[in-house]
């Protein structure tokens, strides 16, 4: 059925701020799910008319049955559009939109706490799911995609993929396809200061995926996001995992981001990352032409 | 993004931290001038500069007279400090201030806590041990506040406790304490620290040391906090860059990078390793870049006198990728550059939209993937 995203997925947008607006919703419905509706957060321009046009999500989530969010706003609004979508009840977000405000995420992953774990209005039964910021987001092929990964470099089959950088997401994907190893789920954390979704929380569901087989995990500097898979691994993980992690020369104590801030390394990070996950049993390569081997011997 | 000590203080001394008083010299002979309208018969001198760490009196010195201030701020000016002195700035400015005599050193900051998604207070009655330009990892305590409430009261009370002072300090470390943890949440920091908080013999607390960093993606509702922003601490290939909102990362080595994502920089960083080059900067283009802006940055990179080569990597969207292509093309088109052009095109997509640049010069070599590109670049 795919962790997270699947065909009974329908997505709610909030704003779109790419060039590429209606792009977006192309690439969604590519993938087999449903946009259904979108809201523009602070009033912006009506851009994307892909979708009909909603004043509140709570409204959009009444009328159309979204249950996910998909939020490209800009980084001014990208919290507000995150909190009013657990508002509005949904419990998948993903947030494209990058370079969002640490103090912002703090205030959205405290909102998130607060809804889930008081009975309320807010009350959610489900856990909520946040990816993001700056996330590529999440696809089960042939089912479903909240994000804007690239469809086509993607095709069904039992590995998982979960990643902080979509690029890097893709190229596993790419090197699987090509040599005809298919993916379960592909999902896009975030590579930013304050992260919602860690790797360990999405390694616990790919586990119990019954679709999922193998485990790629595509690491990045700063955090300790690898050392808590790690132990998580070492603890509750059977499946194989395969792990890439880049970034072993990056200068340390350098924010090496794309866009804004952007965890930075500290000396030998990736050394020890490595040596923790390979402790807890997972095989460790030193690049993504290296994935789709690693991942054969183990299917 | 960083800010020179004497903004810091001024910032910390706004929300009411006592700091020494001081002012910046540009040249000698303001130094004298400055030492001479300064309270106290002494006076520290200290070079402002992005890269320069204080390590216990290293490159901070004492001056008893205005020749003497004159005397350290020549020798300071023009200095490059840092870890990677290619890519530091030398100082155009050093901070006098007067020289106050503290009993005891002690030590207080604020972080972002990734982990714990919350602020935490970091105090210690000595000045810890830590990496330079990094913070403590032991031998402080830690206070976390609950961004959904802020500081309470009993915590300034754990504070002092913490700092190692009695409880009739409890008031003077709440005006310290509570100050740096206001600017810390007004000004949308992600570090602030009081490397150096001087006790006095007359039980004052000063601080004598301070740094700030701060949450570059909250610059668009700081725009004071841009302001602060020196031109000189960066290299002008990046003031270039930075005049077009274009996103790079200056480092030491001889080699541009043109990407389009922090993951394939990192991938590419660490092929470069492999081979024995090292990158001399990374310039980031977003997916919403126009092919003019794209040649712009490229052209940037290509103008770099200290680059011997300069990789482009082109992305596996189709869209996007053409544009890239074309920022290419017209940043080849009208100049010799003299320096090896690789273009990375790892994705069927991206070789796509790349088809035909080798005809446009023959300083270009294509690659099919990082560690291809970084072999084309070879050995620096």
């Amino acid at each position: 059925m795919g962790v997270m995203a699947n065909s009974t997925t329908r997505v709610l947008c909030f704003g779109t701020q790419a060039r590429n607006r209606a792009g977006c919703c192309d690439r969604m419905r590519t993938a087999g799910t449903e946009v259904v509706a979108r809201v523009e957060p602070s009033g912006g321009p009506a851009s994307c008319e892909a979708a009909p046009l909603y004043a509140t999500a709570a409204d959009a989530v009444r009328e159309t049955g979204a249950n996910a969010a998909f939020v490209d706003a800009l980084p001014s609004a990208a919290a507000d559009a995150m909190m009013e979508a657990v508002d509005a009840g949904l419990s998948l977000i993903v947030c494209k939109t990058r370079a969002v405000p640490a103090r912002d995420m703090v205030k959205v992953i405290n909102y998130v706490h607060g809804s889930t774990d008081l009975a309320g209005p807010r009350h959610h039964e489900d856990k909520i799911r946040l990816l993001g910021p700056g996330s590529g987001g999440v696809i089960t092929p042939g089912a479903g995609m909240v994000g804007t990964l690239n469809v086509d470099v993607f095709s069904p089959g039992r590995v998982a993929i979960v990643a902080r950088c979509d690029v890097l997401a893709e190229a596993a994907a790419a090197a699987l396809t090509r040599e005809g190893i298919g993916q379960s789920s592909c999902l896009v954390t975030s590579g930013a200061l304050i992260v919602p979704t860690h790797l360990v929380d999405v390694l616990g569901m790919l586990e119990a995926d019954p679709d999922t087989e193998v485990i790629v995990i595509i690491g990045g500097v700063g955090g300790d996001a690898e050392f808590a898979a790690a132990a998580f691994i070492e603890e509750a993980v059977t499946k194989p995992v395969v792990a890439y992690l880049p970034g072993r020369s990056a200068p340390p104590g350098i924010n090496l981001g794309a866009h804004g801030d952007f965890a930075s390394a500290k000396p030998n990070e990736m050394e020890e990352k490595a040596a923790a996950l390979q402790d807890a049993g997972a095989l460790i390569v030193s690049g993504t032409e290296e994935i789709a081997p690693a991942v054969a011997e183990r299917l | 993004m960083r800010i020179h000590e004497y903004q810091s203080k001024q910032i910390l001394s706004d929300f009411g931290v006592p700091v020494p008083p001081g002012k910046v010299a540009t040249d000698p002979d303001e130094a004298a001038e400055i030492f001479a309208g300064l309270p106290g018969d002494a006076a520290v001198v200290k070079p402002q500069s992005y890269g320069f760490i204080p390590e216990g009196g290293r490159g901070e010195s004492l001056a008893r007279s205005a020749e003497e201030a004159a005397a350290l701020a020549r020798q300071m000016i023009g200095k490059r400090f840092g870890r990677d002195p290619l890519c530091r700035r030398p100082v155009t400015k050093v901070l006098l201030e007067q020289y106050v005599q503290a009993e005891s050193s002690l030590y207080l900051a604020v972080v972002m806590d990734p982990s714990l998604v919350a602020p935490v207070m970091l105090a210690s009655g000595a000045v810890p041990q830590h990496e330079p330009g990094a913070m403590p990892t032991e031998a402080v305590s830690r206070e976390v506040i609950d961004p959904r409430f802020g500081t309470l009261s009993f915590q300034w009370r754990k504070v002092t406790a913490a700092l190692g002072l009695d409880r009739s300090m409890v008031p003077q470390v709440t005006a310290v304490a509570s100050g740096l943890y206001r600017a810390f949440i007004e000004c949308e920091c992600i570090e602030a620290e009081i490397g150096e908080l001087g006790l006095t013999a007359e039980r004052e607390l000063v601080a004598l040391e301070a740094r700030m960093r701060f949450d570059t993606n909250a610059l668009f509702r700081h725009h004071e906090i841009e302001a602060l922003r020196d031109p000189a601490e960066f290299g002008e290939t990046e003031n270039t860059l930075r005049e077009k909102w274009m996103r790079y990362v200056a480092l030491a080595g001889r080699v541009g990078c043109v990407m389009t994502a922090t993951g394939s920089a990192l991938v590419m960083l660490d092929h470069l390793a492999d081979v024995g080059a090292r990158p001399g900067g990374i310039l980031y283009l977003a997916g919403e870049e126009s092919a003019e802006k794209a040649a712009y940055g490229i052209t940037c990179l290509l103008r770099e006198e200290s680059f011997r080569a300069v990789i482009v990597e082109v992305p596996r969207d189709p869209e996007f990728a053409g544009r890239v292509v074309s920022g290419i093309r017209l940043a080849l088109g009208d100049q010799a550059t003299g320096k090896r052009v690789v273009v990375l095109a790892a994705s069927d997509a991206a070789r796509a939209a790349a088809t035909g640049l080798g005809e446009v010069t023959d300083v270009l070599s294509a690659a099919r993937s990082a560690s291809e590109a970084a072999a084309a670049v070879g050995k620096s």
